[in-house]
Formats: C-alpha cells, structure tokens, sequence
C-alpha cells in the first residue's frame, strides 16, 4: 500500500499490515516507531513527542474510535522505563497499546487527560508510583501515598526505600 | 465528542461555602475513604475524594514474590468480590504463558465467579439500603448472601478470601452434591427477590431518592473509564463478558443488562438484573459442567516466558484488568492492577456537581466502590 | 386523682397540723412523680419493644439475655452503660446551651403528658384548654434540637439542628391543622372532653375527614418524633448522628428519653384524639387507652423499619406544597361535615 520506508522493515515478525496504521505513520510520521498487531490488540511504540494528537486521532477517527481508556500505566524493566496506554474501542471491540519508552532520569511525557478525563487519577498514580512528570496534567499530586512520602517505589532503582523525615 | 470539563478543577471557594470532611471513618463511605466537601447550604458545589488509606502496596508485591504466590494477594483487593479479580490474574498469566485451562476448570471459574457477583450484589443491595435509611434491607441483603457464602465456602473452604484459581486452573474440584446444593440454592433465590423488589425497588421513597440523581450521561461515562454497572446504567452496553469473552463465557446464554436513565436508579436497576443473569449463567455452567482434569499440568518451578499480557476480566464492580510484564524468570517485572472501583470514582464529583448532600451517600452507594480495590 | 383525692389528703395532713394548701401541693407531687415514674418506665419499655420489633422485622432475635429469654433488662442494662460513659463537653461549644439542650427535648414530652386523661378518672391535671396547651408544648424540643445543633460546635451537627428546625416548623402546621379537626368535630378544647364525646359518639376515625385527619396526624407526627422516613436529623447514615453527634453518657441517654418520650406521647395523643381514648367495653378504661396507644407505637415503628428516608428538599416540598393544602382542605371538609351534621339535626 504505501512505499516501504525504513521504519516498515522493523516490524517484528507477527504483524499484519494495516492500512489504518499505514494512515497514522503518514500523518505522525516522527512519533511512531514501531508498530504490530497481534490479534485484537494494535500495538504501537511511540516517541512522546506528539502524544496527545496521536491520541486525539485515534480516539476520534472512524477507523479507530478508541473511546476508552483501558488502561494507562508504567513499567520499569531491564530495558528502561516506559508508559503504557491500552485502548479500547467500544464500537469495534478492538484494542491498541500504546508503549511510550521515557528518559529513566527526568521521566517527563504529555498528559493525554485533555483526551480522556479518565487518565486523571491514573496519571496521578503513575507520577507516584513512578516519578513520571504528566506535562499538562490538571493536578498532579500524589493520590495514594501519603504527601510528605519521599520515592516512587515502582522504580527498580528506589525500591523499598524508606521515606525520609 | 465533548472535551473533558477540566473546569471543575478551577474552583474558587467564597464565604457563603463550608468545607466539610466526610471521611475517612464514616457511616457511609464503604470503607476509609475521605471526601472533601464544598458545601453551600445543602448543596455541594465540589467534592473532592481523598484515597490512599487502604493503600497495601500489590503492585509492589507483585514485583517481589514469584507467579503463585502473588495469586493470594488478588482476592484482598477487592474483598467482597474476591475471586473476581483473582480470575483476572491468572487469565493474564495464562495468557503470557500460553498455558491451556481444561474445560472443567474453566466452567468451575465461572460457577464461582458468578456466585461472587451475586454475593458481591447482594451485599451492595444491602447496604445502598441501608445508606438511604431502609436498615431491614441490610439485614435481608446480608442473609441471602449468608447462603451464597456457604456455597462458596463448600466449594473452595473460605467465606471472603478464596484463593482457589490457580495458574493452570482451579485448586479444588467441584464437590459432591454442590450441582443439589446450588440448584436449591437458585430455587430459593428466585422469589426472594422478587419480594425484594417489592419492597425496595417499586417504592415511592426509593424512586424519589434515586431517579434524576447522579446522572452521568453516557459520552461522560466513556470518557472517564467507568465501567460496570456504572457505564451501563448509563445505557452503554459494554460488558466484558460479551465484549471480550473470556474463559467459558462464549458458552453460556446470558442478556448484558443495561438501562437508559443514567442515573442511581439505573445503576440500582442493572445490578438487580445481574443478579437474575448470574442466577442463568450459575444454572446452565453447573447443569453441563464437562468431566476431566480441574488443574493444567505445569512444571514444579513456573516460570513465565518475557513478553507481557492482559487479562481483563467483568467483576461486579466493572472492568478490572491486569496486566503482567515478564522476563523469563519466576518473578514477574510487572503486575498492573487497574481496578474498576478507582476509574469510577473519580467520575463521582461529576455525578455528584450541583446535588444536595443527601444525594452524595445515594451516588457513593450507586457506583459501589470498595476501598481494597480502590487503593489496592 | 380529684378534689376527693385532694380533700381526703388535705386532712389526713391536718392531723400533722398543715394547713389545707398543703393537701394540694401534696397532691401535685404526688401526681407529678407519677407522671414521671410511668413516662420513665414506659420509655425503658419501648426502647425494648423497638428493637424486638425491629429484630422481628429482620428475621432476627433482638435482646435475649439480659434478665431472661427475652431480655427485659437490656434497656437498663444500656441505660446503666450510658450513665458510666464519660462526659464529653465541646471545648469551643457554647457550654451553657450543651448543657440545657437535652433537658429542653425531653422535658417538654412530661410536661404534656401531665396533662392527657388515661382515663375517665385517671388525669394528673385536666386542662380545659387542653389541646392548645399540648401543642405549644411540642414545639419546644425544636429549640432545644437547634440549641444542641448549635452548641456542639460541629458542622455535621449544625446541618442536623439546622434540617430538624426546617422539618419541625414545616410539619408543625399540618399537624396542629389535623388536631384542629378533631376539635371543631368535639367542639371543645378539652381533651376529657374529646374522649367524652368518642365514648358515647363513636371513635372519630371514623368519620371520613378524621380518617384523613388521623393520617394528616400520623404524618406530622413521624416528623415531629424525628423518626424515619423523616429522620434526617440524625441521619445516620449521612451525618454521623446528626445534632446528638457530640453527645455522651447520660446526655445522649437524655436526648434518647426524649425521643422515645415524644413517641409515647404523639401516640397517646393520637389514641386520644382519633381512637377514643380510654373507651372501651369490660376493660378498664386504662387498659384501653395503653392499648391503642402502644396499637399507634407499633405502628409507627413498622413504618420506621421498612422505609428508606427522603430527602431534606422532598421533606420540605411535601411538607408545604402537599401536605399543608391537604390539611386545610380537611378543616374546611370538617367543619362542613359540622354543620352538615348539626342542620340535619
């Protein structure tokens, strides 16, 4: 469908073409890096840079419709710090996981809130949990551990550290 | 598609407005939750919800044991619905490993998982009651779940926190004489709600406290991720049951239960529906309950391959996913726990803007949170 | 107990070498203890009875140990419990107005009580203004609800004195309206007199704008007692307790009388406006009127149990856009029935 680029010959082994993701790359042509999908679940790596456009597309496009969000969290694993979005689409019963990797020492992304109002609180969670900084974001604050707590224990790095008093 | 209203947050208190704190110990708030009230006269202008005092660190552990042993800790998230959200887990697990559940175990799972959404009902039933003044409700909520919990405990030996799903399938068979035992149970079940019915859900008072109250129109109910009785009390049919079919639900006959009116009386509604479609699942899951192995064979030391994997799953309270990162070894990297009673309640101060104080424990009691799966 | 009684204790006194006032004061005390002594054991018994009834209701026992099978000293049980708690007294609140508040909710019930006929000679003091004395007296709890909603120095307190206010002022009118009723239909103030006429005319609810009345009363009667559907004041639920949130031991205890004192007496008011009082064949006219009042007790808590609450705004909206034209409505009906009666005659 579209000209092979070099991005096209990074697709891992189980993909299928998609013409609907072929559309996206055209439109966000820095933010994706990689994109797969494997069964229902459409999975795209992205930069953070256009995160939120990316976002608002693929909630509002008619191929995508992903109205909820299923899911928005981080993980910190061997190879780096990452959030992750997963999206679900009520219409078509489809789901995409956005993976976002982030720079484990000023971990800073946009806040997709202005897309769906339900990422508050979950962004809120990821900021304490992992130290990730949702730029944007209407109040961010720590929503489980107490204010004064010092670290974000999901962090590899700073598990099981005291809070300092 | 309409933008969030992010405007709520822009709140400015003048000196007509008393703050009051509601919480964390309080008769109504199911559990230590803490609301911060901005109250004019009886109207509440802003409530703000204060969480994290039931926090207990899973996703933590979940870092920190291996597979098996962070299965136990699935059942006190959410505590009256507690194999809900071990089902999750071990579906997720299943599904990073590849592991195939056999046939019996999976129709055992869901006998148990609707017996939990009916115990999980009934003890919401009861106390929405008695939030709104109705104490008898509470009495008769709690003796019909007695019941259920004794089927429950003949089944798997514990009342509240079971523990029977395993990686690979269940712990325990299904027991002697427990298709006798549930078929009796659903016999009784049956009329008895239908008297509930007549005493609570058709009566004036109950109408005029629910309907028109918390109502959270269907575009704003996708936008801020509820789920559950919440999203289809607001008339969108989203049930993962249906939706995403997991586990031996392709094989039962069941209605997903919605209703239109968006508010507390709608939420009332579908619950009660559940009940009645769980009551169909529960009969048609034991009646054609397949023979066979109840447990997968797995390898003495489970160790899941890298990769990652959802397991989402319709709890009584809505969509709980979990979502587990592996690397190969026995400990997981990851185990997300994404709790549907924490995305509700964050659309309460949008049901609960512009209403009078005494709608708040009506609204509370409709979205039905509970405290373990909200702070985790 | 009447002038015999009072002359007969005035001389027996004598010999002691009173003079003849003292017969009376005597007299007074006497009656006064009495009223005191019944309105204190019947509330012990009450509280027993709503948590036996409530019990039943809910497919439950109730009290069943204490003194017996059935748990007749729970009450005093409870109460001795409430005496030895300690005494809780908001630094910032007014201490003065804490102080007086429950005495104010609870006094107000003896009082009327002084006054209510158990039977034809059975009165501690026979007003002949009777029922408009009674109803002033109600509306003194309000001020001591409000006082206490005040004085606690606690918002969820204050909310509560405030809804009590609003609720009792609201249903006040309908319920004096509904006991006006009755008092066009006997003609008198007088509540011997009422029960007089119910004797020999026949209870008054039967009579068609007395049956609506006596709901009317029912009504504003719930609300007056601050009991369910019309407990918002102490909301549990909602405010924690309300306007007694910050009270302990026996002030709490008090406030508790006062409540249950209230019930028996809008309940032995309703027995003797509507059913006929002490009227009654081969009994004794006391029995009787204990009977229809614990009939209306009975009542009023099989209400409580099985309804959820209102609102505060539906409270008020019923109360003055519903309520009130229909007791209106009934006065005027009544009054034509009156004269209806009376012409034909």
């Amino acid at each position: 469908m579209s000209e092979p680029s070099e991005q096209n010959k990074q697709h891992t082994a189980d993909s299928e073409t998609d013409p609907r993701v072929d559309a996206l790359r055209a439109s966000f042509p820095q933010a994706i890096l990689d994109a797969a999908k494997k069964g229902k679940q459409l999975v795209l790596k992205v930069s953070g840079g256009a995160l939120v456009p990316l976002c608002r597309q693929l909630r509002d496009d008619a191929a995508f419709r992903f109205d909820y969000l299923a899911d928005l969290t981080a993980v910190d694993a061997a190879d780096g710090l990452r959030a992750v979005y997963r999206l679900y689409s009520i219409t078509s019963g489809d789901y995409a996981q956005i993976l976002v990797p982030l720079d484990e020492s000023n971990p800073r992304i946009a806040s997709v809130s202005s897309v769906w109002p339900g990422a508050i609180w979950q962004e809120r969670e990821a900021f304490d949990m992992f130290g990730i900084v949702f730029e944007g974001h209407p109040d961010l604050r720590r929503i489980l551990l107490p204010e004064d707590w010092i670290g974000h224990p999901l962090r590899k790095s700073a598990e099981g550290k005291e809070p300092k008093e | 598609m309409s933008a969030a209203d992010l405007s709520q947050f822009d709140y400015e208190r003048d000196g007509n407005q008393i703050v009051l704190n509601m919480g964390p110990q309080h008769p109504s708030t199911h559990g230590v939750l803490r609301l911060l009230l901005t109250l004019e006269g009886e109207v509440m202008k802003d409530v703000s919800p204060d969480i994290g005092y039931l926090h207990r660190a899973s996703e933590w552990i979940g870092q920190h044991r291996n597979y098996a042993q962070v299965t136990p800790y699935m059942s006190r998230l959410d505590y009256v619905a507690a194999s809900a959200q071990e089902f999750a887990y071990v579906e997720a697990v299943e599904r990073l490993a590849g592991i195939e559940v056999p046939r019996r175990a999976q129709y055992a799972r869901v006998i148990l998982a609707e017996l939990t959404r009916i115990a999980s009902h009934l003890l919401w039933w009861a106390t929405f009651g008695n939030d709104l003044g109705a104490t008898t409700v509470f009495l008769y909520g709690f003796r019909e779940r007695e019941r259920v919990l004794d089927l429950i405990e003949l089944m798997v030996g514990a009342r509240l926190t079971h523990h029977s799903y395993r990686i690979g399938g269940v712990a325990y068979d299904v027991p002697v004489g427990f298709r006798e035992r549930v078929l009796d149970f659903l016999e009784y079940l049956r009329p008895k709600l239908g008297e509930y019915d007549a005493l609570l859900t058709g009566n004036k008072i109950l109408i005029e406290r629910a309907q028109g109250v918390g109502v959270l129109p269907p575009d704003q109910a996708v936008a801020w991720a509820t789920s559950g009785p919440v999203v289809r009390g607001s008339g969108v049919a989203m049930d993962i049951r249906r939706s995403d079919p997991y586990s031996a639900y392709p094989d039962f006959d069941f209605d997903v239960v919605t209703h239109d009116g968006c508010d507390v009386l709608s939420r009332y509604l579908v619950r009660m529906g559940e009940i009645r479609q769980s009551m169909r699942i529960i009969e048609q899951a034991i009646k054609r309950l397949p023979s066979g192995p109840f447990m997968a064979k797995l390898p003495k030391v489970f160790r899941a391959p890298a990769g990652d994997a959802y397991g989402r799953v319709e709890t009584p309270r809505g969509d709980f996913s979990v979502y587990v990162v592996g690397d190969g070894s026995g400990v997981p990297v990851r185990v997300r726990l994404r709790s549907p009673c924490f995305a509700n309640l964050q659309a309460l101060p949008v049901m609960a803007h512009g209403q009078k104080i005494g709608d708040l424990v009506a609204i509370l009691g409709s979205i039905d949170i509970v405290l373990g799966s909200v702070d985790r | 107990m009447k002038e015999t009684g009072a002359r007969t204790l005035a001389t027996w006194l004598g010999r002691f070498g009173l003079p003849g006032w003292a017969g009376d004061v005597a007299r007074m005390l006497i009656a006064a203890v009495a009223v005191l002594v019944l309105l204190l054991l019947v509330v012990l018994f009450l509280v027993w009875l709503e948590r036996k009834v409530s019990a039943d209701i809910q497919s439950r026992m109730g009290p069943a140990r204490v003194g017996g099978r059935f748990g007749p000293l729970q009450t005093v049980a409870d109460a001795i419990k409430l005496l030895l708690k300690e005494d809780l007294i908001p630094a910032q609140g007014d201490r003065w107005l804490f102080l007086v508040a429950p005495a104010i909710v609870f006094l107000p019930a003896y009082m009327a009580l002084v006054t209510v006929p158990f039977s034809d000679r059975l009165v501690a003091k026979d007003l002949g203004v009777g029922v408009v004395y009674v109803v002033a007296v109600l509306t003194l709890p309000t001020i001591g609800l409000i006082m206490a909603g005040w004085a606690s120095n606690n918002k969820y307190s204050l909310l509560g004195g405030i809804r009590a206010v609003a609720q009792l002022v609201t249903y006040e009118v309908p319920f004096v309206v509904a006991i006006l009723c009755v008092v066009i239909m006997a003609d008198s103030l007088s509540l011997t007199e009422i029960v007089r006429v119910q004797s020999e005319q026949g209870w008054f609810i039967f009579r068609l704008p007395l049956m609506l009345a006596f709901l009317i009363y029912l009504i504003g009667a719930l609300s007056e007692t601050n009991r369910l559907p019309f407990d918002l004041p102490e909301a549990e639920s909602e405010l924690v307790a309300g306007y007694h949130t910050e009270y302990s031991g026996l002030r709490f205890a008090m406030f508790f009388l006062g409540e249950y004192a209230m019930q028996f007496f809008v309940a032995a008011l309703g027995a003797l406006l509507f059913l006929g009082g002490w009227s009654g064949p081969w009994l004794p006219g006391e029995f009787w009127f204990l009977i229809k009042a614990f009939g209306l007790i009975l009542l009023i808590m099989w209400i409580r149990w099985t309804y959820p609450r209102l609102r505060i705004d539906q409270v008020m909206h019923f109360g003055w856009k519903f309520l009130l034209p229909v007791s209106l409505l009934d006065l005027v009906w009544t009054a034509a029935w009156g004269l209806w009666r009376s012409g034909v005659k």
